[in-house]
This record gives C-alpha cells, structure tokens and sequence, in this order.
C-alpha cells in the first residue's frame, strides 16, 4: 500500500482534482459515443486520458489504480487499433472503471493511500473484452455506485452564467463611479470622519472591482487547447518532427482579450511550424537533434499578459526578407540595403508580405503576420519579433488583461470631453497654434516634430466647433496628442488635456458604431458621458485614409529625405478618390488618379538616359520608359518621376497637391495622352490619360 | 386582456400620433443633460446617463423626416428598450398607454419606414412606430 508523503500532499491533491475531471468527461464522452458512434479522434481522446491516469498513477505507486486504468487502456488500444468495436458491454465496463476510480481517488484524497477494493473481477472482464472473449453477465454488475464525490473538487470551482459574470462588472464599475462621485464630494466637505469612510469604500471598491474582473478571467489554456492537436497534424502533414511545450496555460485573460487572440496565435503556431521548423533531415546536417520544440509561453508581468512563441527552427533571414520586400514593391533594393536586419524583420508584418518559398495550404498566402499585428495592437496589444539564422524565432505578443476598464487620457475639445486610450498615445505635446511646427505640406495640413512630418487632425474642426471659439482666452495655445495608429503617428490637435483616468468602456449602441468615430464611451467621475474615439475611425474621417502615399508624397514634397518605404503595391482602399495634381515645366496642371501612382521619385536630368530613340530611366534594375509632358523640354535641376503602374514613368516639373474629391471631367479637350479636363482642387487639370501617353512615346 | 390585446404607449410629435409597443417602454423622463456626439445623424441628440447606462438620445422628429422642434419647446424622453441596448426618443409630449386590439391594426406596406401601422381610435388615428427601424432610418441619414 503505498503512502503519501507530505511534501507530495499538494501534487497529490491536484492529482485528485484533476483526475476527477478528467473522470466526469470520460465519463460523458462515453455516454455520447455510445449514441453517436466514436470517431477514432474520440477514442484517441479517450485513450489519453486513461493513459494519463494510469502514467501519473504508477508515478504516485497507487499499484491498483494503476492496474485498473492500464485494463482499460488495453481495452481502448484494442479500439483504436479497429480490432475491437466499442460495444455496449465495454461502455457498461469502461463506466465501471470510472466509478472504481473514482471510490480510489476519495480514498486516497481522504487517507492518502487507496482502500482495500477489490477490483480483480473488473480487471478481469476489462481482459475478456480486450481480447474478444465472452463475458459472464454479473461479472459487469457489481459496482453500480453512489458516487462519493470529492470534497475538493465541488469545493474549487463553480460554474456561473457568463451573463451574470458580465452583470456583475457592471455593477462593479457603477459602484466605481459612484466611489469618485463620492471621492469628489468629500473631497470638498473636509470632514475627517467622511474621508476616512471615503478612503474606506475606496479600497472596499478598488478590491471589488479586481476580483469582479478576475472572475471573468478565463485560462489561456482553453484556446491552447487545440493546438497539441493542431502542431501534430500540420507537423505530419509537412514531414516535420515537432514536440509543442506549453508553459503558463492557467493565465488568465479577459474573455474579450482571449477572443482577439485566439486566431492570432494559431496563425503563428502555424507559422513557427510551416515556416520555422527545418525538415528533420535539414535540423540533423545543422547539427540540432530532428525533433524540434516550439514552446508557447504565458505570463502576467506588470497588469499585462505576455504570450511567447519560440521555435528552434531556421529564424528568419534578414536577407531573404530584404529580397522579399524588395519583389513586393515595398521598399526600394537601395532602400532595403539600408534597413538593419532588426528592422528588416519587421518587415514581416507589413501588408501583404510573404516570404514563403511555396504557397502551401498551411500558409503561404500573404496573409498573416500583419493581421496578427492588426488584431493584437486593436486591443491595445504590441507584437515582436526576434530572430536569429539557424536558431529560431521568438515572437513576443504583450495584451492587457482586459479591455473593460482601459488607462485613458481626457482631453478637452470644443467645450467637451472626449478619451483617448493610453495604448494608443505616443506623447503630448503642448505648442502655440501659431507654431512653425504646424505646416501645409500641398494641401494637408501637418505637424512637425524632431525631423517627421505627422499628418494633422484639428479634432475642433473635425467635430464641427464653431470658429468663434478659436478666440476664446486659451486659444493661443493647443496640445497636439501624438498617436500611433498600426504603423504611423498622426497628431491629434486638442484644446487642453485633463486627467489621466481608468475608465470603464461601455458600448454605445449600434448606430453610433456604425460611425467608426468612437469606440465606446464612458461615464466621468461627475456623471457626465465622454465618448472614447477610436483612433483608426477619426483618422479615416478626417480623411486621412490614403496617408501613407500621402505622408509619402509629403516627405518627398517638403524636402526631406524619401523614407525608402514605397506604396503598398496594392492600392490602399479609398473612400473618396485622391488625385495627384503635378505641374510641367511649362506650368500646365495635370491630374491622374493617385491609386494609379505606384510611386514618386526625385531624380536629376543626367539620371535619363537614351535607350534607342526612347528616354528611359534605370529602375530598379529594369529600364522604364519616360514621358516628358511637355516634349523635350522638361527642366530643371530636380525633377520628379511619378511611376504609373503601367510601368511608365511620367516626368513632371512639380507635385503641386493631393486632392481628395470626386471630380467631373470634361471630354471636349480630349486628346493624344489627355482624357479631358477636370477642375481638382479648386483649379483646371488635364486629367492623364496614360495608356494613349504611353503609344504617343512609342509612336 | 386577451391575446389578440395589446397596448401602445402614445406620443405626440409635431402633428402626429405615434404609438410604440408598451412593452419595449421602459420608463418616461422629463429632459435630461445629453452629450453631443459629433459627425452622428442629425436625430442623434447624443448620450444620456441613465443611472450608470448609457442611452442613444433621438429626437423622433427628425428620424422621421418633420420639421424641427423650435428652441425651447417643451419634450419629453420616452425610454424603450431595443435587443440589448435603450434609446431614449425625444417627443413633443406623452399621452396615454392605450389598449389596442391587434386584430384592427392596418399594417401600412413593408417597406424601410419606421411607420409600420396604424390604429384607428375614435378621435385619432395613432401612428404605430417600429423602434428597430426608426433606428436603423436614424443611423443611416
């Protein structure tokens, strides 16, 4: 008989726990597959967990535990294999082991040691099925149960209604917002008796509200659940060898958060496994062993949860993402030459990136890393990657832990408040309206800060303030709130910033969703509403939808250096069409539609060259042929290069604008490279006609 | 009451009758502080704190196409209850709750209004009103 010692007491304990719930659902499934047939999956299911039993059984020395589970497991092996059906009389006996496991665990939870049962005449019928014998009927009978239940396990968990978990969060944060009500009130009587009361319910609240929230936490393990099952099919189906580790899967993280990164993170398993691991042939000439170990990692630190992914696969090569990057149009081959490989990396997550040798039903389809990236930073998550040739990847997801009371900025706008959330917020800066930094690069207006240009939205205006509040006393002076949406910053123009605040997010309704201005709203701690503005909405609103060829265009425009960052290959999506209105030489305005333009580029006029009785102009290492609007006599020290996408480089004196409109083109101008002409922004433009420019130059 | 007897809580707005199902009436306000939120339809009058719930103000008038209410004139805020969320629908003034048989309810055409029946009552004939749409009318001006 064996005895616990008591160091073991508490591996024990857990045993127990563990096994009986593992015994409740084997118990179910039994009942289930009965009735609907088992799958072989189920049975291996099954069989697992029976194993499991009897592994951590024989771990402990519980010999007749033991003795027991390894009968059934002959059983369930007998099944699996197919040489054994799953008949009635096995079910009637696989039930009976459960409620002889589960008398042994009561026994062994109580006394630490199993109880005298005996169990011999089960076993035995377990041996008669396993090997296909008859079995004599009362063999089956004897231990029909009441189940003793163990005090333990009732007493660990309990199953409550998601909606009441939901209902009392949100009790919880009235009684939040009733504590600052209070708090302010208080605050202003100076009675001793009432702030120590006060001070009291604070905490009391505080408490509340973090226990509250903690019951809606739920195991991270509950989405990694899949993923053994996952690793060792897609490790199959590739030919790889694969062993998953998974530490941290009791984590707990908000139901909300858990949600948003349930696809991200197989995405990424997916991944590690696809693109990561080397074939075993490949890891053993590197000199590693064949299987390789992808270990998926989950930890609070800080109020936040961080996930790690790591493979000890090939990493991910620097220069093959350069090359990569380059084949998509993202960057310029100059360009990627100057990326460190740290930042070249990152280059994984830009849209439409793909470093795949081959399309595979895994993955492969150049969507992926950059969803991963949209969907963590939504709930104000970050995501990172370190890599290192030949021994593996690591990537890095950092999540709050909810997204139902969120850290917040209030700020001031038009005699109003409105929320920002922290996650999003770079820096503030407060600065004269009248500052230099603000500029008009074309015709948007931006902000400039230590050498990057930033796109500007004036929330004042965007929300309709009336323009005899800009003489109010404060006027001469704004704050600009930097945030960082996906990969960009844009400056937010407020009038004045409050506090600092957690607040509880609470939806809005479906018809101000629909709006994509603001992501929720709150109640302040005087009762008063602040809507909570969703970063992404206000910026597509202000119509800054198109701004990463316009920030582009900007940088290209006002002088400074061109980033080496091009156009995403694939127009970005606009809500109204944006034009690129340029100038000749000879001051003719012409307009072309700027999803059209694959990308600007300054070159000096030695930079074409004659190829034939063409101009053509070296580019990226092809030639591209070169129309001059104005014949030969396009000039000047610098000029500017807009390249169609048509492969066609038309030479321009100027970018004089980008503008945003729907424009109506008069066809009584029409002509050889000309569709008509349009009024865009607020003057006449021939607008390109690029496809006839083009037979003009070959012609 | 049977079942083919149901009540309307009625309203009146500019020179009609309306008539919403007693049953999505949560409860009847006097005015109430509201927070503008910009760039929303103009029926949006904005947010409103309803003991710690927030509640999408709508002035009824404008969803549904009238005249504005000048400056100043009195309203009253009816509260109904749509799915999961409530909405507060600005009115000029609250009648009474009136039992209606539904089997002389005149279903007007389907079709996107918000106006989906009337019930002729013998001084007046009610407007009866479906919330989901008046929304959805409101949501997409």
């Amino acid at each position: 008989m064996a005895t616990v010692s008591a160091q073991d007491d508490e591996i024990v304990r857990e045993f127990v726990v563990e096994g009986h719930e593992n015994l409740d659902r084997l118990e179910r499934e039994l009942v289930a597959y009965e009735r609907e047939g088992a799958t072989p999956d189920r049975i291996a299911s099954l069989f697992r967990t029976v194993h499991t039993i009897k592994g951590t059984s024989g771990f402990f020395g519980f010999a007749r535990l033991q003795r027991l589970t390894h009968a059934a497991e002959q059983v369930l092996s007998k099944i699996r294999d197919g040489e054994r059906a799953l008949t009635p009389a096995i079910v009637t006996a696989l039930l009976d082991v459960v409620d002889e496991t589960r008398m042994l665990l009561a026994s062994i939870e109580a006394v630490g040691a199993e109880d005298e049962r005996n169990c011999d005449a089960l076993i035995a019928t377990l041996c008669h099925l396993a090997d296909g014998e008859p079995v004599a009927a009362e063999a089956t009978e004897p231990t029909v149960a009441e189940t003793p239940v163990s005090d333990a396990y009732v007493e660990s968990t309990v199953r409550v209604a998601i909606a009441v978990v939901d209902r009392l969060v949100d009790l919880a944060s009235e009684l939040v917002l009733a504590r600052n009500q209070i708090a302010r009130l208080s605050a202003a009587r100076r009675d001793p008796a009432l702030t120590a009361a006060t001070q009291r319910l604070d905490a009391v609240a505080s408490a509340l509200q973090d226990s509250v929230m903690r019951t809606r936490m739920q195991p991270i393990g509950s989405v990694w659940a899949k993923l053994p099952r996952l690793v060792r099919d897609l490790a199959s189906e590739l030919g790889k060898s694969v062993r998953l580790e998974l530490a941290g899967e009791d984590t707990g993280l908000d139901r909300t958060v858990l949600d948003a990164v349930r696809d991200p993170l197989i995405h990424l398993v997916r991944n590690a496994i696809d693109h990561g691991v080397e074939s075993p042939e490949h890891r053993q000439e590197a000199g590693k062993p064949a299987e390789a170990v992808v270990e998926l990692r989950a930890s609070h630190e800080a109020g936040r949860v961080t996930i790690e992914l790591r493979d000890d696969g090939a990493g991910i090569d620097p220069a093959r993402v350069r090359a990569k990057a380059i084949e998509c149009g993202m960057v310029t081959a100059e360009a990627a030459a100057r990326i460190s490989d740290v930042d070249a990396i990152q280059l994984v997550f830009a849209p439409g990136f793909s470093t795949a040798k081959k399309v595979t039903r895994v993955s492969g389809r150049g969507v992926g890393m950059d969803v991963v990236k949209t969907n963590v930073e939504a709930i104000g998550g970050t995501v990172d990657v370190v890599s290192c040739v030949g021994a593996g990847t690591c990537v890095r997801i950092e999540m709050p832990l909810t997204v139902a009371i969120i850290p917040a900025l209030i700020v001031h706008v038009d005699r109003a408040r409105y929320v920002i959330p922290l996650a999003k917020i770079v820096e503030l800066v407060r600065v004269e309206a009248s500052s230099p930094a603000f500029a008009r690069v074309v015709a948007s207006p931006v902000f400039r800060l230590r050498g990057s240009v930033l796109p500007v939205v004036d929330l004042g205006r965007l929300f309709g303030a009336t323009s005899a509040d800009d003489s109010d006393g404060d006027s001469a002076n704004v704050t600009v709130v930097v945030v960082q949406d996906g990969d960009r910053r844009i400056a937010f123009v407020v009038d004045a910033v409050a506090d600092n605040e957690q607040v509880v997010v609470k939806p809005c309704g479906a018809m101000l969703d629909r709006l994509w201005v603001y992501s929720g709203a709150t109640i302040l701690g005087d009762g008063e509403i602040a809507l909570i503005l969703d970063v992404r909405g206000v910026a597509r609103r202000a119509g800054l939808g198109w701004s990463r060829a316009a920030e582009r265009a900007a940088m290209l425009i006002g002088g400074h250096a061109a980033s080496g960052i091009a156009a995403p290959s694939v127009p970005v999506k606009v809500e109204r069409p944006a034009w690129l209105v340029a100038t000749s030489s000879a001051g003719r305005r012409v307009a072309l539609p700027l999803a059209e333009v694959t990308r600007l580029e300054e070159l000096a006029p030695s930079a074409i060259e004659r190829a034939g009785d063409r101009e053509v102009v070296q580019y990226e290492g092809r030639l591209l042929p070169v129309v001059r609007l104005d014949g030969p006599h396009e000039s000047g020290e610098q000029l500017t290069l807009v390249i169609h996408v048509s492969q066609v480089g038309i030479l321009v004196h100027a970018i004089a604008e980008l503008v945003e409109q729907a424009v109506v083109v008069d066809r009584a101008t029409a002509g050889p490279g000309r569709f008509g002409s349009a009024v865009v922004g607020g003057r006449v433009a021939d607008v390109l006609d690029v496809a006839t420019l083009g037979a003009r130059l070959a012609a | 009451m049977t079942a083919t007897m149901s009540r309307l809580c009625a309203f009146r707005v500019a020179d009609l009758w309306l008539g919403v199902d007693a049953h999505h009436v949560q409860e009847l306000l006097r005015p109430q502080p509201v927070t503008r939120v910009p760039l929303a339809a103009a029926c949006v009058v904005g947010l409103m704190n309803l003991r710690g719930q927030i509640a999408v103000a709508i002035d009824v008038r404008l969803a549904l196409g009238l005249p504005a209410r000048a400056a100043g004139d009195a309203h009253m805020n009816v509260v109904v209850r749509d799915r999961d969320h409530i909405v507060a629908l600005v009115v000029d003034r609250i009648d009474d709750v009136i039992e209606i048989d539904l089997g002389l309810l005149e279903p007007l055409p389907s079709g996107p209004r918000a106006i989906v029946a009337l019930y002729k009552l013998p001084d007046r004939l009610c407007h009866v009103v479906d919330i989901s749409r008046l929304l959805a009318v409101g949501g997409s001006s």
